[in-house]
């Protein structure tokens, strides 16, 4: 994995990365991604693409409403809110 | 140059269940912010979803309805991007396997029937409401709407101009409405479409390079907004250019729109199977289960209109593009016994009403055993047609019965000959210039001293009656003038 | 002998017979936190106050005489990734430092509904992402065996709590052998149940197909014993299994018969310390002379479960953490200007080296160019694990193999080498992939006097049978405890 990559994933993550660490990712994640990447060339014939836990199908619940919690308690952990609403800075619309 | 315009659509509709997708928060419209909210929906560390069993047989449901197959399994997946809008910065969603596919909706466009095909329908969650704070410097975000069930119709390519597209989402919108999933409201955002367009060079095979327009949500900005990008791409290749496929915005006031971002900046979703939801295994049984619960759909609905009721095409086709009205209609019917006097009076009267005041007007005291009833005294001739209206705007405003707004209004009509001649010799009298015109050979005077008639008779009058002893009446006073 | 040092089964004694109370009971715990916890470091929130009140509840309980659970006034700790309504619940990282949740984990619920009490949430990796429990906000956990060395991780605190008598038991949880390997590495019962015998609803997910929440005890019995509470089907989890109760403490000494055992050839191939081999294999021919067979397995695609548990669990820990924006809950960073500064910085500050370069590999491992070649191929290798292990459990009753290459390492030796440590998870993730339950039980010392554990695999559900079999084991080999 180089810089670029690296880069690019923080970007899409959404995570910031200071110039001067990005070196230490870089060459981290080269290092881990490197191994993993063994993976890459591994024939795997005709194994399925499931997820390997054997559940079972079909858990449902019933459309029955329940009665939401108390309001303040939803936002206490929130650091800034107004009005009952969560605050961020204004979003442009994409 | 010539150029076919080639459009599909996907559709979201939220599904009108009594929980969210989810979770057990209330899937209602509005409230308080935040107050249809739960540590689930809002995606509070450690929570998980359990899927809505009523939302999954509503989208099946719609999807028979719209002649889909139904997928024997199915399963959710996530569908990564971060938006405040989003509490978990994933939408699940279905990606490979939605549980409806490969079906049709037959649409009337210009008097004949054309088939669109349904690529797929599948079920996720919406998201919450960002609303600006007036100071200009953040949003608020309200999750109430945030996990409630929606389904996504997505449509083939098959449509070839912007009102066939109008079309299709009126009657999908109908559909849906009849099926009882989904309420359609366009102005609360419970329906809402994206429009995926390109032309090409009449009788080129291939497809153009398409733009997607995003989020359009009333019948009026679908169209339009399909117009104008037609034109543009129109252009841009006439000019010389080449169309680049990208995502675009409709801006509904200035009635155009604008790239929001580039087939380069495209998301990359990453999606990846839901690992906290089960796969969804639907057998036979219970497809035929739901499909016996759909209802008389607007298609049949409309034949069964003209052939067996004799009502025009045209009046059928509108009268059944409305599942209330419709429903309203059928139950008139059978109140009154008389198919086309209820229909013509949906199609004037009613539409009339509907187009002044809005189809909400629909959800009031109006129903089908009243306006029935309504029309019983008039087949019968106890009431006058203006009468009839009458009683309708007292239904309307007050919900009170036919009968006791005919009391109450006296509107019943006046048989008895006595008072109709002297109201008809009072009136000639004091209009006798009225009276010698029409001796004079002046047709029109005569309608005017009916009308004069009537008016003292507040409507009760019946107005052939009238007219059979006015004429007695004006016989016999140019008699006595002569 | 210590009070604390007691199993629940001893503890649950003296509290029927009225030789101690629960507050009384609760408060000589408080007072060995106090005492022991800043050198361990185990305990990152102690709920005093707390603790108390549910003590007072439990012994009105005791004391009305109705059958009561024998969990009923134990005290206990819980990993702090598990929500505990209005207790703090950090998962260790700066981003949730402050985060109180307004609810509980079903875990905990039925936990409380038995009467055990909470004495407070234990240290750990941060968001379980690691193997040493020396990637915390709170310092690293200390290994009550030597305080130079780690606890293992990531449920360091909750192993260490156990083994350093701070708590009766205490849950972790378990995503690539998170249970299992602080409890060898502290010389203590550990168990992951199979995928959904547990409810997972209110833990803090890591990679949601793999995570299960499990018991961490002084013993086999008392495994047993918090097994019963815990497991069961929850319907605030779709992935929890329906099945019908168990009682895992039934039979538990009725001994181990003809049993076959099957030993992976891959992983007793691959590299270990000779005291970790040699402590396994000494434990396993005990139980040959009790009549088990021993037969050798193979497991070949087990060589590539590493990179295969590491691509799915990042890929899912993406998405997981994705939702820590600072938006609604969890650190937020107040200076950014747009909502991109306010989720760069937000996620930048609030998360740790690990959880980053993880939550990197993530995304990495599903981005459109790779998804195919990595997290759909990891997958192909998660089917080709588990229809492996199906086959080998056709002859066989369970598997049996190393929990770790080595017993616990010093802190600070292993930090500085991430692709170290993972690779020397190929013991303990292969039973995550598959879904299947797995126990370490302490077996023996290394030659620096550090516990070892040994490792069972079982076929789905089948925690009884291995619970039997860990009881057979802790009977022929003794516990393990810490010296004065």
């Amino acid at each position: 994995m180089d810089k670029k990559t690296v880069r690019k994933m923080a970007d899409v993550a959404n995570i910031h990365i200071d110039d001067n660490e990005l070196e230490s990712y870089v060459e981290d994640m080269d290092l881990i991604m490197g191994y993993m990447e063994q993976l890459k060339n591994l024939h795997t014939g005709e194994a399925e693409l499931k997820e390997a836990n054997s559940l079972p199908s079909n858990g449902f619940r019933e459309d029955f409403p329940h009665i939401s919690p108390d309001r303040d308690e939803l936002i206490k952990n929130a650091s800034v809110t107004q009005d009952g609403c969560f605050k961020v800075p204004v979003v442009v619309e994409p | 140059m010539e150029y076919d315009i080639v459009i599909g659509l996907e559709i979201h509709s939220e599904l009108k269940t009594s929980s969210k997708l989810l979770c057990g928060c209330r899937n209602e419209f509005g409230g308080e912010p935040n107050t249809r909210c739960c540590p689930v929906c809002l995606g509070m560390p450690g929570t998980l979803p359990v899927l809505n069993k009523q939302a999954l047989e509503f989208a099946i449901k719609a999807g028979l309805a719209m002649n889909c197959k139904i997928s024997e399994f199915s399963k959710f997946d996530r569908k990564n991007y971060f938006y405040p809008d989003m509490p978990k910065a994933y939408q699940v969603t279905q990606y490979d396997l939605p549980i409806c596919y490969d079906g049709f909706v037959d649409i009337e466009v210009n008097g004949e029937t054309k088939s669109i095909g349904i690529e797929r329908i599948h079920l996720e969650e919406d998201a919450g409401k960002l609303m600006h704070d007036p100071d200009g410097q953040s949003s608020l975000i309200d999750y109430n709407r945030c996990g409630v069930p929606l389904v996504e119709i997505v449509t083939k390519p098959d449509l070839r101009s912007p009102e066939e597209a109008k079309i299709l989402v009126e009657t999908i919108k109908t559909i849906l409405e009849y099926t009882g999933v989904s309420d359609c409201k366009m102005q609360e955002g419970s329906l809402r479409a994206d429009v995926n367009l390109s032309v090409r060079p009449k009788g080129q095979k291939t497809l153009g390079k398409r733009t997607e327009m995003k989020n359009l949500n009333s019948l009026r900005a679908i169209q339009r907004a399909a117009q104008a990008e037609a034109l543009r791409q129109i252009e841009v290749i006439d000019k010389g250019g080449a169309v680049c496929q990208e995502t675009r915005r409709w801006d509904e006031n200035k009635g155009e729109s604008i790239v929001m971002r580039s087939k380069e900046e495209a998301m990359d979703y990453r999606y990846f199977p839901e690992p906290d939801l089960l796969a969804v295994e639907v057998d036979d049984k219970w497809v035929k289960s739901i499909k016996y619960s759909i209802p008389e759909l607007p298609k049949s609905r409309r034949n069964r209109y003209i052939s067996e009721l004799g009502i025009p095409k045209y009046d059928a086709q509108l009268i059944t593009m409305n599942k209330k009205l419709a429903d309203i209609f059928d139950r008139a019917t059978e109140v009154c016994g008389n198919p086309k006097l209820a229909s013509n009076w949906i199609m004037t009267d009613i539409m009339r009403r509907m187009n002044e005041n809005g189809e909400e007007i629909l959800d009031s005291f109006f129903n089908g055993d009243n306006f029935g009833q309504a029309l019983l005294y008039l087949e019968k001739g106890e009431i006058t047609h203006a009468g009839t209206i009458k009683v309708i705007d007292g239904i309307f405003e007050t919900g009170e019965g036919p009968e006791g707004i005919i009391d109450r209004l006296g509107l019943k009509i006046q048989r008895d000959e006595n008072p109709i001649i002297e109201t008809c010799s009072e009136v000639l009298e004091a209009n006798e210039q009225a009276l010698n015109d029409y001796i004079n050979g002046k047709e029109k005077a005569f309608t005017f001293l009916v009308g004069k008639v009537m008016a003292v008779l507040k409507g009760r009058g019946d107005p052939t009656q009238v007219r059979e002893i006015l004429l007695k009446e004006i016989k016999r006073a140019s008699n006595k003038n002569a | 002998m210590s009070i604390c040092k007691k199993t629940i089964k001893e503890t649950a004694e003296l509290l029927r017979s009225k030789k101690i109370g629960t507050v009384e009971l609760t408060d000589e715990y408080l007072n060995e936190i106090r005492k022991k916890n800043p050198t361990i470091n185990s305990y990152v929130t102690i709920c005093n106050e707390e603790a108390v009140k549910a003590a007072k509840a439990s012994q009105k309980i005791l004391d009305s005489g109705e059958a009561v659970s024998l969990l009923c006034g134990i005290p206990m700790g819980l990993k702090d990734n598990i929500c505990t309504k209005d207790i703090k619940t950090t998962c260790a990282s700066n981003m949730l430092k402050s985060y109180i949740p307004p609810y509980s984990a079903t875990v905990y619920e039925r936990l409380q509904q038995e009467g055990a009490v909470l004495l407070g949430k234990l240290n750990m990796d941060e968001f379980a992402m690691g193997s040493s429990s020396e990637c915390t906000i709170f310092g690293p956990v200390r290994n009550p065996w030597n305080s130079e060395y780690v606890a293992g991780g990531s449920s360091g605190g909750s192993a260490a709590s156990v083994a350093a008598n701070l708590a009766t038991f205490s849950l972790g949880s378990d995503t690539g052998g998170s249970i299992r390997q602080p409890a060898s590495f502290c010389g203590i019962v550990g168990l992951k149940p199979t995928y959904g015998r547990v409810s997972r609803y209110g833990l803090v997910a890591f990679a949601s197909s793999l995570d299960q929440i499990g018991p961490m005890t002084k013993d086999v019995t008392d495994c047993a014993i918090v097994m019963n509470v815990i497991s069961g089907y929850d319907n605030k989890d779709s992935t929890s299994v329906n099945t019908s109760y168990e009682d895992f403490i039934e039979d538990i000494d009725s001994g181990i018969g003809r049993l076959r055992i099957g030993l992976p050839l891959e992983l007793f191939n691959s590299a270990m310390d000779d005291d970790i081999k040699g402590a396994v294999i000494s434990t396993l021919r005990r139980l040959e002379s009790q009549g088990a067979i021993l037969q050798d397995v193979s497991l070949p695609s087990i060589l590539n479960s590493v990179p295969a548990y590491y691509l799915i669990s990042s890929s899912e820990a993406s998405s997981n953490l994705a939702r820590y924006d600072g938006i609604r809950y969890g650190y937020r960073n107040e200076k950014a200007e747009t909502v991109s500064e306010l989720y760069r910085m937000s996620r930048a500050e609030g998360f740790g080296g690990e959880v980053k370069r993880r939550v990197l590999a993530g995304t990495y491992a599903l981005s459109s160019g790779y998804h195919d070649e990595l997290y759909n191929k990891a997958l192909k290798v998660r089917t080709l694990i588990s229809n492996e292990f199906s086959l080998v459990y056709e002859n066989i009753d369970i598997i049996a193999a190393p929990v770790y290459p080595t017993a616990a390492f010093k802190i600070g030796e292993k930090v500085i080498d991430p692709l170290k440590m993972l690779v020397s998870e190929i013991f303990t993730v292969g039973a995550n992939l598959a879904g299947l339950p797995a126990i370490s039980v302490p077996c023996g010392l290394s030659k620096d006097g550090l516990p070892i554990g040994i490792q069972l695999i079982g076929k789905p559900f089948s925690e009884k049978l291995m619970i039997r079999v860990g009881y057979a084991i802790e009977q022929e080999m003794g516990r393990l405890e810490i010296g004065e």
